[in-house]
């Protein structure tokens, strides 16, 4: 489990808590990270957590948070969970799967 | 086409019924597709495979599950006898839960299922799977996108299991005109099992069947089977070759003369016997008998009764003085009643095989055994032959005393069975009834019996308060006589009697004439010595005076 990357927020119940799973040196794993941070320096305005999680050291993480298809992203605040899976290159079908308020996004 | 069987190994599912069918079980280390529609017993298939491997072949296994949870499944299972729970703390059993809640689920770029690999690699590892199921790997298609990328995952998902020599199994439902709805069986090359649940007859029955196994044969037909509190269960199949031990050790009847008929010993154990007559002509009767004589010797009967309850067989066998009573409480008998139309007919063979299986009983009586038959349409006649072959052969196989009664219908030939089992049989007695001045004699005769020298007479019987009765031959004639006929025999009996005197007076008559004639003979005779004595007397007194003058002849004139 890599620590927090991205700007630190406060402990309100607003933050946006993203946590990304990946699989190791798989190339889409490392892709999907990278298109991660593009992805919020560009389209988050207010604060946010980042988690990389990597299932290829512990599996069984993929077990209990039921993750099947690699690389996931997962918001975990604000409530509910909301999943997108691939390598994040298409960011409109992000903020979407995301569900972003339109006060967190600059989108479009 | 078929290959040795050494070519292959394979993983026993410990399915009773099925390892027999494809000479072993499924292809070890390989994909196995079983499908079919809703409720056909797809995962429990799949998961008897992998508690049977675990319980009795020493096979961990891994069930991910897609559409159950863990604690239905559980739950589900243990009312087929399958203790989950204990198995997952022993390490014997693995279940992955893999919940897909496609709702909260977008896309957004190019994935893999490394995740489900991963999760399937740490469980194998765990518990040192042999076994794993996908139940059902299908989902996947409904909750994610791209089936394209799942379909490029999925033959890698099956290679990759096949590199670790698992033994998996893949559940899939049945498609529309295709076998899976989502073409599964383009991955699954080894073996392809097919379940169906249909109503025929409009009883519905579950069938099993092995529509390809590559590198091995396999039993084609479609194999009826049956879920119980012990899984699943698939009916016996045809035996090919008549290989069965013929045994010599002889069994009563449980009727004194009946044994005198078949031999003077009775039946041969693990013969078939069947009893045929009309209605009311005693065939449970002699049932009976047979039940009662087989459970004094401590033998195990199973007794099937297709037309009536337990406790009524019991009561009517009380009336002819036979007490079955005592060898149900000692579990010796065992009699297993339901109504032909409870469920199809073959399902009926696939569950009387399995109670003779599980009561491990010696002896069988099935009563009446065309109760199938009657039920059923005329094109089911020939399947419902073939199963009650299977039967048949199964108890004889076994070395199963098989003890059959079969109703024939008022109009046929009597000796006529309806199921044309006759080859099957190795004892066949024909019980009728002759109705004649208001009275019904009942009849008994042996048509056959194999391999002793039985009796070709017909006897009368009587269903008395100590049973059966078998009247001597002789004593047959005026026993059972009542009214118009009584009188007439009894005329008759006179008339023979009064014949019978004048015959004797006749015959002591010319008796006495031939001994006058002989008197008078001999009167005759003695009167004719008599006179012929008196002549030569005569004739010897005329010499004696003569001699003088005899002599003085010669010396005489001339």
């Amino acid at each position: 489990m890599n620590a927090g990357v991205g700007t630190p927020a406060e402990a309100t119940e607003e933050v946006l808590r993203l946590r990304l799973y990946v699989v190791g040196r798989n190339p889409k794993s490392i892709i999907a990270q990278r298109n991660l941070t593009c992805f919020c320096e560009r389209h988050l305005t207010t604060p946010y957590q980042i988690e990389i999680v990597d299932l290829s050291s512990n599996p069984e993480i993929a077990r209990k948070d039921q993750i099947l298809a690699t690389p996931t992203l997962v918001r975990l605040t604000p409530a509910p969970e909301r999943r997108v899976i691939g390598d994040l290159s298409d960011s409109d079908s992000v903020i979407f799967g995301l569900d972003l308020p339109a006060s967190v996004s600059s989108a479009i | 086409m078929i290959r040795p069987s050494t070519s292959l190994t394979k993983a026993k599912t410990g399915i009773q019924g099925f390892d027999q069918i494809t000479g072993g079980g499924l292809p070890q280390a390989r994909s196995t597709l079983i499908c079919g529609g809703p409720g056909c017993g797809k995962t429990l298939f799949a998961m008897e495979f992998l508690v049977r491997g675990a319980t009795d072949y020493g096979e961990p296994g891994v069930f991910v599950a897609f559409e159950e949870s863990i604690a239905e499944l559980c739950e589900n299972f243990t009312s087929v006898g399958f203790d989950l729970t204990a198995l997952m703390e022993h390490q014997h059993l693995l279940i992955d839960e893999i919940k897909l809640e496609s709702e909260q689920l977008t896309t957004a770029g190019a994935f893999d299922l490394d995740g489900l690999f991963l999760r399937l690699a740490d469980a194998i590892e765990r518990i040192g799977a042999k076994r794993v199921v996908l139940d059902t790997l299908e989902r996947l298609f409904a909750s994610l996108p791209n089936p394209q990328v799942l379909r490029t995952e999925l033959s890698r998902l099956l290679r990759w299991l096949k590199d670790r020599g698992v033994t998996v199994i893949l559940t899939a439902e049945r498609g529309d005109g295709t076998l899976t709805r989502y073409g599964l069986e383009e991955y699954v090359s080894d073996c392809v099992v097919v379940l169906t649940h249909e109503p025929r007859n409009l009883i519905s029955t579950r069938y099993l069947k092995v529509l390809k196994y590559r590198g091995s044969s396999h039993g084609t037909n479609e194999y009826p089977f049956l879920i119980d509190h012990h899984g699943i269960s698939i009916a016996p199949i045809t035996s090919v070759t008549l290989t069965h031990e013929a045994s010599r050790e002889r069994l009563s009847s449980g009727v004194e003369h009946l044994d005198d008929m078949l031999g003077g010993a009775g039946f041969y154990r693990g013969s078939s016997i069947l009893v045929s007559g009309t209605a009311g002509t005693g065939k449970t009767s002699l049932a009976g008998h047979f039940t009662a004589a087989a459970c004094k010797r401590g033998e195990r009967v199973l007794y099937f009764a297709f037309e009536e309850s337990a406790s009524q067989i019991t009561r009517n066998m009380e009336s002819i003085g036979i007490d079955l009573r005592p060898w149900l409480e000692q579990d010796l008998l065992h009699i297993h009643a339901t109504r032909p139309s409870f469920t199809g007919l073959e399902m009926h063979l696939t569950l009387m095989h399995k109670a003779i299986l599980d009561y491990s009983a010696q002896n069988v009586v099935i009563d009446p055994l065309n109760s199938f038959a009657e039920s059923s349409e005329t094109k089911q006649m020939l399947e419902v032959k073939a199963m009650l072959m299977r039967m048949l052969d199964y108890l004889k196989q076994q070395g199963i005393t098989g003890y059959f009664t079969s109703l024939t219908s008022g109009g046929a030939a009597l000796d006529h069975t309806d199921v044309a089992i006759s080859s099957l049989i190795d004892t066949w007695i024909l019980l009728s009834a002759i109705d004649s001045h208001g009275v019904r004699k009942r009849q008994l005769g042996i048509i056959k019996s194999r391999g002793m020298s039985h009796s070709s007479q017909t006897r009368e019987f009587l269903l008395t308060d100590q049973g059966v009765k078998l009247l001597d031959p002789q004593a047959e004639i005026s026993r059972h006589l009542s009214g118009s006929e009584r009188v007439a025999e009894e005329n008759r009996l006179r008339a023979l009697h009064s014949a019978q005197q004048r015959k004797l007076a006749y015959q002591r008559e010319q008796l006495e004439l031939q001994r006058t004639l002989m008197e008078t003979r001999i009167d005759t005779l003695r009167a004719e010595y008599g006179l012929r004595a008196a002549q030569l007397e005569g004739l010897l007194e005329a010499e004696a005076k003569t001699p003088t003058t005899r002599q003085a002849q010669p010396g005489g004139t001339t």
